[in-house]
C-alpha cells in the first residue's frame, strides 16, 4: 500500500499539481482524463479484464484521498466514475452490459454520471422504459451515459441510458469546480437497460452507505491538504514579530485537528464493515469542514483568494457533503445501524 | 426604569426601507451574475444613494440598512455600502478643507473611497506596516505596496496609513504612523484588482502600490504620528457594521430554512432544533452588536464590547449558514444559501480577525480587572 501511495503521490504531482488551478477555473481537461485513464484510475474498481486497475477497498481509499489533497475534483471524478457508475454496473448489470459498458469508462472513451432524486429532490419517473423529469446541478452532467434512479409505479428502478437526455451547464456553485455541472432532462428518453426493476431506492441507499468509507478518504485527503498547508503557513508567516505556529491559540487548534486527523487516518485504513464506514463519515465530513475552515482563517487574506489553493478546500469539504448524502437521510442510516430503530422519523 | 428595546420609529422606517430597496433590487439573479463574474454593482451603488440609503451622518439607519442589505445580498450590498469606506476619518479628524474636498463628494455619491492599511507582510499586525512617507522639501514622498484593499480599482482616493517615522521603541511600535489622502489618479500609484475570492465576490479587491508619489502636506489627516491611533479609533466603529452584516447573513440563512419549514410543515425535530438554535444565536448576537453600537454611536465605545460583537456575530453567521446549508443539502446548494456560506466567512476576516478581537477583548478587560474598573460597560 505504501508503494500505491507513492506512485499516486508521483501521479499527482507530475500531472495535476501543475494544473490544479486550471481545473478549477476551466475543468478537467482532456490531458488529465487521459492521463487518470492510462493508469487504470478511471476504472479502478474495475476488474482487469475489463480495462480496470482492479484495486480492493483499500487500494481505491488511497486513490481518492491523495488524488483530494491535490485536487478534490479529480478525487470526485474519480468517485463518480468508480463508485455511483461501475460499481452499480457491476452489482446489478449483467454481464454483458457491464463488459460492454465498462472498458469505455476506465479507458475515458466515455464517462458516466448518477442522477439520484432521493438527494437531488427532483421528480424523475419511468413508464415502462421511458423517462420523464429534469434533474439539476448533476456533476459530470455532460457524460454520455447515466445512470437514474427513477420512480415507477411499482417503487423506485435503476436504469441506465446512453442517449436521449439533454444536459444544459449550469453555473459554477459552491464546490467541485473542476466537474461541469448540468441540468438533465430527460423527457422520453428510452432506458438502454433496467438494472434494478422495484424498490431500488433501498439498494441505492446501500451503494452510498458502502461508499461512507471513500467519502470519508476524500472528505480526509481534503481535511489533511488544508492542515498540511495551514503547518507551512503558520511556520513562516509573522505577525507581532513572531511566528503565527508560536501563537497558542493557532498551535493548539491545529494540534487537535491533526490529532483527530491521524486518528481517522487510521481508522480508515482498518475498516472492515459498512458500519465501520459510516461512523468514519459521520466524524470525517465534519472534520473535513473544521480542518479547511481553520486553514483559510490561518492564512488571513491570502486564504481567500482562490490563486493560494485554500479556499477550494472550504467550499469543497462543504459540497462533498452536499453531494454525497443528505443530513437527514444519512443519519436515519446510521441510527438503524447503531441504534437499531426502524426510524428515527421526528 | 428607562430600558428599552424598540428602535425608534425613524429607524425602524430606515429599516423598512432598507429591507423593501434590498427586495426590490438585489434580484437572485442579478446577485448571481455579480457573483459569478465578479461585477460591480455601479447602478445598484447609483440607486442607493437615490434613495437616501446611503448615510454615514445617520448610523444607526446605516447599520440597519447594512443588516438589511446583507440578509438579502451580502456582495452587493456590502458594494454599495462600503463605497463610502473611511470616512469618519475625516468626520473624526479631518480639517473643513478636507472635509469639503474629499468627504463630501463621498457622502453625496459622486466619489468612491478607500482605506488602505493592509500590506502584504502585514495585516492584524498594523504596525508592523513598511509603507513610508517621508518629507521631501514641502511635500511627502509616498513608497510601498497595499494588499486587499476594498475599492481599490475603483476608488477616486484613498486613506493610506503609512510610517512616517520609525518606532522609537519596540515597546512603542504603534509611534510613528499618519494617514495620509492619495489620490488615485496620481502619478506613481497603479492598482491590480484581485480576482477569485471566496464570496463577497461583487465588491472590489485590489493591491496597489505606491511608487515615489508626491502627497501634499495638507493632505494630512489630524496629527503626524498619530496615524494608528486614528485608524483604530475608525475600527472601533467599523467594527459594529461588520457585526450588523453578520447578524444580516445569518438572518439571511435563517429567512431560507423558515421559507423551506413553513413550505414544507416539515415536523423533523433535528430541523426545527437547527432552527431554533440559530434563532437564538442570531438574537444574542443582534442585542450585542446593538448595545455595542448604541455605545459607539453616542461617542462612548466600549472596545471591547465592540469586539464582542464583531467577533461572536462573525461566528454566529459562519455557524448559522453552516448548519442551514447542511441540512438543506441540495435545496440549499442551488439557493442563496451557497452563497450566503461563502459571503459569511470574511466577517471573520476583515477589520480585525477573530483572534485580534479575541485579544482587544482580553487585555481591556483584564486591564480593567487590575484598575478596579467595571468590566463592561
Ligand atoms: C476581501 C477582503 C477585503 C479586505 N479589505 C481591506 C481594506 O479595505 N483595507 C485594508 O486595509 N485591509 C483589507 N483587508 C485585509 C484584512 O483586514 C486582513 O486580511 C486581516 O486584517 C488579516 O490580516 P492578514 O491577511 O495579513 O493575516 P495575518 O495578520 O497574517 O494573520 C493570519 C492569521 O493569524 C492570526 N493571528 C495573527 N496574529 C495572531 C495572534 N497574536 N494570536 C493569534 N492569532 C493571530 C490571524 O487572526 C489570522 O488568522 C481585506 C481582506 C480581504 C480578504
Amino acid at each position: 500500500m505504501q508503494l500505491l501511495k507513492q506512485v499516486i503521490e508521483e501521479f499527482s504531482e507530475k500531472e495535476i499539481d501543475p494544473v490544479a488551478l486550471s481545473i478549477e477555473r476551466e475543468g478537467l481537461t482532456k490531458e488529465v482524463l487521459n492521463s487518470l485513464a492510462e493508469k487504470g484510475f478511471l476504472g479502478a474498481l474495475a476488474p482487469v479484464e475489463q480495462g480496470g486497475a482492479g484495486l480492493d477497498g483499500r487500494g481505491y481509499s488511497v486513490l481518492l484521498e491523495v488524488l483530494a489533497r491535490h485536487s478534490p475534483s479529480v478525487a470526485m471524478y474519480v468517485f463518480l466514475q468508480n463508485s455511483l457508475f461501475i460499481n452499480p454496473l457491476l452489482k446489478y448489470g449483467s454481464n454483458e452490459l457491464s463488459q460492454g459498458v465498462i472498458p469505455l469508462i476506465a479507458s475515458g472513451k466515455s464517462s458516466g454520471t448518477f442522477v439520484n432524486y432521493l438527494l437531488t429532490g427532483n421528480e424523475i419517473t419511468i413508464d415502462g422504459s421511458i423517462i420523464y423529469g429534469v434533474a439539476n446541478h448533476i456533476p459530470n452532467g455532460s457524460a454520455q451515459m447515466c445512470l437514474v434512479l427513477a420512480k415507477s409505479a411499482s417503487g423506485g428502478q435503476l436504469v441506465l441510458l446512453d442517449k436521449g437526455f439533454k444536459a444544459v451547464n449550469d453555473s459554477r456553485k459552491l464546490g467541485f469546480r473542476g466537474l461541469n455541472f448540468s441540468s438533465i432532462s430527460f423527457d422520453g428518453a428510452s432506458a438502454k437497460s433496467i438494472l434494478i426493476s422495484e424498490n431500488a431506492e433501498a439498494e441505492i441507499m446501500k451503494i452510498y452507505n458502502e461508499s461512507a468509507s471513500y467519502i470519508s478518504a476524500i472528505a480526509l485527503g481534503i481535511g489533511g491538504a488544508a492542515l498540511d498547508m495551514a503547518v507551512s503557513y503558520a511556520k513562516e508567516r509573522q505577525a507581532f514579530e513572531s511566528r503565527l505556529i508560536e501563537f497558542q491559540p493557532i498551535a493548539f487548534l491545529l494540534v487537535k485537528l491533526i490529532s483527530e486527523f491521524n486518528v481517522y487516518e487510521r481508522y480508515l485504513y482498518g475498516i472492515s464493515s459498512v458500519k465501520d464506514s459510516m461512523m468514519l463519515k459521520e466524524l470525517a465530513l465534519d472534520f473535513s469542514r473544521r480542518a479547511s475552515r481553520t486553514s483559510l482563517q490561518v492564512h488571513g487574506g491570502y486564504g481567500y483568494i482562490e490563486d493560494s489553493g485554500i479556499e477550494r478546500f472550504y467550499r469543497d469539504s462543504m459540497a462533498l457533503e452536499l453531494l454525497t448524502g443528505s443530513y437527514t437521510r444519512d443519519r436515519v442510516e446510521l441510527s438503524k445501524e447503531l441504534l437499531g430503530v426502524e426510524s428515527a422519523k421526528y | 426604569m428607562n430600558l428599552d428595546f424598540n428602535l425608534p420609529e425613524d429607524v425602524e422606517e430606515a429599516r423598512q426601507k432598507a429591507r423593501k430597496f434590498a427586495n426590490d433590487e438585489f434580484k437572485e439573479e442579478i446577485a448571481q451574475t455579480h457573483d459569478h463574474e465578479e461585477l460591480y454593482p455601479y447602478e445598484l451603488r447609483k440607486k442607493a444613494f437615490k434613495a437616501g440609503l446611503v448615510r454615514i451622518d445617520n448610523p444607526w439607519n446605516m447599520l440597519l440598512t447594512m443588516e438589511e442589505f446583507c440578509r438579502v445580498d451580502p456582495g452587493l450590498g456590502l458594494s454599495v455600502l462600503a463605497s463610502v469606506f473611511g470616512s469618519e476619518l475625516l468626520l473624526l479628524y479631518g480639517t473643513d478643507e478636507q472635509k469639503q474636498k474629499y468627504m463630501e463628494p463621498v457622502l453625496d455619491g459622486s466619489k468612491i473611497s478607500a482605506l488602505a492599511v493592509t500590506e502584504p507582510g502585514a495585516g492584524s499586525d498594523v504596525a508592523g506596516i513598511s509603507t513610508k512617507l517621508e518629507t521631501s522639501n514641502n511635500e511627502f514622498l509616498l513608497n510601498g505596496q497595499k494588499m486587499f484593499i476594498t475599492n481599490a480599482t475603483i476608488a477616486d482616493f484613498f486613506y493610506v496609513l503609512a510610517r512616517t517615522s520609525p518606532p522609537p521603541s519596540k515597546e512603542k511600535r504603534h509611534h510613528g504612523m499618519s494617514v495620509a489622502i492619495v489620490d488615485r489618479q496620481w502619478p506613481g500609484v497603479s492598482v491590480n484588482k484581485l480576482k477569485g475570492k471566496l464570496g463577497m465576490r461583487a465588491t472590489d479587491t485590489a493591491e496597489i502600490k505606491f511608487d515615489g508619489v508626491k502627497v501634499p502636506k495638507e493632505n494630512i489627516i489630524g496629527e503626524i504620528g498619530k496615524g494608528f491611533y486614528y485608524i483604530m479609533t475608525f475600527f472601533n466603529i467599523s467594527r459594529v457594521y461588520v457585526a450588523a452584516q453578520s447578524v444580516g447573513i445569518a438572518q439571511g440563512a435563517l429567512d431560507e430554512l423558515l421559507n423551506y419549514a413553513k413550505n414544507l410543515g416539515s415536523n423533523e425535530e433535528s430541523m426545527q432544533f437547527i432552527l431554533a438554535e440559530s434563532a437564538a444565536k442570531i438574537e444574542a448576537a443582534r442585542l450585542l452588536t446593538y448595545k455595542a453600537a448604541w455605545l459607539v454611536f453616542q461617542f462612548n465605545p466600549d472596545p471591547a464590547l465592540t469586539s464582542m460583537a464583531k467577533y461572536f456575530s462573525a461566528e454566529v453567521a459562519n455557524s448559522v449558514t453552516e448548519s442551514v446549508l447542511e441540512y438543506m443539502g441540495q435545496k440549499g446548494l442551488l439557493s442563496k444559501l451557497e452563497r450566503l456560506y461563502r459571503d459569511s466567512k470574511i466577517t471573520e476576516i476583515w477589520e480585525g480577525t477573530s483572534e485580534i478581537e479575541k485579544l482587544v477583548i482580553a487585555r481591556t478587560l483584564v486591564k480593567r480587572a487590575m484598575q478596579g474598573d467595571q468590566i463592561v460597560k
